[in-house]
């Protein structure tokens, strides 16, 4: 049962109000008949203003509220207006009606200008008209009302830091272009979590988790995030353009006005930045664009809104590549020719000699491709050792040579044809996932194995939309009934394995496999009730043979709550194959041996041979055959969502 | 200090949207005389730190709105005039804007000419003059040594000085 708040209490706000603009305000009586207009259309519930105010639905002791997710005072224009929609409504209304003072940008319509125009268009205002304003701060945020359409971007994940595994959102605003030549000097929104710096890494996690951030909505122009991301952290970002109409998009500009340093309270898996973004898009999409689960990833905004249509009209006008300076260099050696390819791995693999290599016997046509690539892959170099002046001198070299060629820009790399195997967001793996199949173990015999998987992918899923042949998950609980028993077979809290692997023959491309696991998990597979807690991670190398066959080798080493002596530190020195022999079949073999360094000092042979059957992003089956004690066969189905 | 230099960034790098830049009539900026926008601005070191700025802003979220209304009442006007953002520009989109340069053309050329208030017409003969001068430029044998600081604070010289020499008609610059 909703509480509305009676109009007692609604002209209490309102006299309080007016009381102190008394004898400016002037049409009082009209702003009273507003605000009652107002209750007596029941506005305070409509569920417009409850967005526009963030209010969720709260029920104690059977007494249901609404409460604003903002917990920012300055939200709000009533003292009551947190857990009061109808008080705030009046204050709002009162508020348009207040004198414009020196500070124009202070008062309430340039602060609260969505509430405004919605109050605007949904009441008869009548020949009622607050004071004439200029809002000249939120003016300049509209670049006056020149704002063309929406884009929300996609960051793409970051594997260094736990807060970027799954990747992050953007809402870029389209500045109409011939008003600002580039989208780099486009307004862009961001949301996340104000962090101090120096967070130490532990507080930060449990901080993330429980909700010991404010969140917050901030803005830059979308040149200061492409550095970030696309040029720092080397990310590539997709960019979606939307198709909603200017009055759609003037009330996202607005209403994200109204939220920009406004604090909520911040929680890493569910009210992140897909959620926040989702939620803001949800005040003109009618549909909800994220799930009702417990956790709101990136991704899955851009899976809802890439197959979204309002009357027949896709939401999403066009879908851009902006890869990273790495992808760059990558895609402009992949569209070079053979010769030309040849060409450019002599000069990098010598002091960049242009004389030497039968370069200057090219047509300029033919250097510019060369030069161009070379430059974004010494960048790429300087980005990832700054300190090497060896390499910031062949970059000066390179920009000699390319200011004595004609003007001619290469052809860009990022466009709507995506290539080097890229595939935007929407169509990478589903990244929730149960899986059942009979099991037989050589210990415990016949049984079956159930694993559920909130997030995200593992090695053998597809590759569109990810690195390929990557391991990044969360929260995998295997289950497995053996012998009349059911127990946890392994809970992996975090999982992570990246190949790291080259996409070209030039130096520095690519770099050290290395994965990292957190996990509660069987000793071995010969034993019951042997759970422990391990901490791996290690460092590797991995070679791509052809398009299809990965060889990796790898060396983890790793910490565990010791099991009846068994040693609490040990290594795991492993080899491994990954192929995809045929389409819809994709194959993975580990093979390794597990030795302590202290304790029993025993050790053990592990042989992991998995395999995946099926190209659908919905489901496929697995066969796989493990051994480490005991040995393990298992066949079974995976569904994901 | 860290958090300090963080702050002063961010306050200069948030007041770039709000400060006018979309104005549909741009006030006049006053000339200032003897302006080191480079040391009167806190650029400099502060934002061409060789660890990259933009690291700083990757993973860790600010409050820009709020820090962006509160700077504006505080900072000196001529920190969030023109020649300030452009130069914070410089300074983010150095690599970006170096490379567009040797190469004649390019999409951040275009965004510094736009923050600078020239006419779009004018942008390929701008970019073509200072082309020229860059050129020069690099052939310093001491130019990859250079800090990233200097070599910002040379490039937004020449391009000043290019525009000041031939372009003053077709950019509103202070």
């Amino acid at each position: 049962m909703r509480r509305v708040a009676p109009p007692v209490l609604l002209y209490m706000v309102l006299i309080a109000r007016q009381s102190i603009a008394a004898g400016v305000i002037g049409p009082e009586a009209g702003v009273e008949a507003l605000v009652q207009q107002a209750h007596s259309r029941q506005l305070a519930t409509h569920p417009y203003w409850l967005k526009l105010m963030h209010y969720q639905r709260r029920t104690l002791a059977e007494v249901t509220t609404q409460v604003s997710e903002i917990v920012s005072p300055e939200f709000f224009l009533s003292p009551q207006g947190a857990t009061n929609p109808a008080a705030e409504l009046a204050a709002t209304l009162v508020a348009f009606f207040e004198p414009v003072g020196e500070g124009s940008d202070a008062h309430a319509r340039c602060r609260f200008p969505a509430r405004y125009e919605w109050l605007r268009k949904t009441l008869d205002w009548g020949s009622l008209e607050p004071p004439r304003i200029h809002c000249q701060r939120y003016n300049a945020y509209t670049m006056n009302s020149q704002i063309d359409s929406l884009s929300l971007v996609y960051v793409t994940g970051y594997p260094t830091n736990p807060a970027s595994f799954y990747g992050h959102i953007l809402l870029k605003f389209n500045t109409r272009r011939e008003l600002v030549a580039t989208d780099l000097l486009d307004h862009s929104l961001n949301f996340g979590a104000a962090i101090p710096e120096n967070e130490i890494g532990l507080v930060y996690m449990i901080k993330g988790l429980f909700g010991g951030y404010d969140g917050i909505f901030s803005h830059q122009y979308f040149y200061t995030y492409n550095h970030a991301y696309v040029e720092n952290d080397l990310r590539d970002m997709w960019e979606y353009e939307l198709t909603l109409s200017k009055d759609e998009v003037d009330q996202i500009v607005s209403h994200s006005w109204e939220l920009l340093g406004k604090k909520y309270v911040y929680y890493f898996f569910k009210e992140n930045c897909a959620y926040r973004m989702a939620e803001l898009l949800e005040l003109v999409i009618d549909r909800p664009l994220l799930p009702d689960v417990p956790w709101s990833l990136p991704e899955t905004v851009f899976e809802y809104i890439a197959v979204l249509k309002r009357n027949g009209v896709p939401v999403v006008r066009e879908i851009r590549w902006i890869p990273s300076r790495q992808n760059r260099f990558r895609g402009g050696f992949s569209a070079m020719t053979d010769d030309q390819r040849v060409l450019t791995r002599r000069l990098v693999d010598g002091p960049l000699n242009f004389d030497e290599v039968g370069y200057q016997a090219l047509p300029a046509t033919e250097k510019i491709p060369i030069i161009d690539t070379l430059l974004d892959y010494y960048e790429y170099r300087i980005i990832v050792d700054k300190r090497n002046n060896e390499i910031k001198r062949a970059k000066q070299a390179l920009l000699i040579e390319r200011a004595g060629l004609p003007v001619q820009t290469s052809a860009p790399v990022g466009n709507t044809v995506f290539s080097l195997d890229t595939a935007p967001p929407h169509q990478g793996p589903l990244p929730s996932m149960v899986r059942l199949g009979p099991i037989h173990n050589s210990q415990f015999g016949t049984g079956s194995q159930l694993r559920i998987r909130p997030v995200n992918y593992d090695r053998l899923e597809l590759d569109a939309g990810r690195i390929p042949n990557s391991n990044l998950t969360m929260f995998d609980l295997k289950s497995v009934y053996l012998d009349k028993r059911l127990r946890i077979r392994s809970l992996d809290f975090v999982k992570i394995e990246n190949f790291n692997l080259p996409k070209t023959p030039l130096p520095d491309d690519g770099g050290f496999a290395w994965d990292f696991k957190v996990a509660y998990e069987s000793q071995n597979l010969a034993c019951s009730g042997c759970m422990i807690f391990n901490l791996a991670g290690g460092l590797g190398k991995a070679a791509q043979l052809t398009q299809h066959w990965v060889v990796f080798g790898m060396l983890d080493l790793f910490a565990q709550t010791p099991y009846q002596n068994s040693g609490s530190v040990g290594a795991l020195p492993h080899i491994g194959l990954v192929a995809s022999p045929a389409l819809g079949w994709k194959s993975s073999i580990v093979l390794g041996r597990q030795s302590y360094l202290n304790g029993s000092r025993g050790d053990h042979r592990v042989v992991r041979w998995e395999n995946r059957f099926g190209s659908s992003r919905n489901w496929d089956v697995r066969v796989s055959y493990e051994e480490h004690v005991a040995h393990e066969f298992l066949a079974a189905v995976s569904l994901y969502w | 200090m860290k958090t300090l230099r963080g702050a002063v960034v961010l306050c200069l790098l948030a007041m770039a949207p709000v400060l006018g830049f979309a104005q549909d009539k741009p006030t006049p900026e006053k000339p200032k005389k003897n302006l080191n926008i480079w040391v009167d601005c806190g650029l400099g070191a502060l934002i061409f730190d060789e660890t990259g700025w933009a690291a700083v802003i990757s993973n860790v979220i600010w409050d820009y709105g709020i820090t962006a209304t509160t700077s504006h009442q505080s900072s000196p006007d001529q920190c969030g005039s023109k020649n300030a953002k452009t130069a914070m520009y410089i300074g983010a989109t150095y690599a970006n804007l170096v490379e567009e340069t040797a190469k004649g053309d390019g999409k951040h050329l275009h965004a510094m000419l736009d923050i600078m208030g020239c006419d779009s017409p004018s942008h390929g003969s701008i970019i073509a003059s200072f082309r020229s001068e860059f050129s020069h430029y690099l052939r310093n044998p001491d130019y990859a040594a250079k800090a990233l600081v200097v070599k910002a604070e040379d490039y937004y010289n020449i391009v000043q000085t290019t525009i000041s020499e031939g372009y003053t008609q077709q950019c509103r610059t202070s």
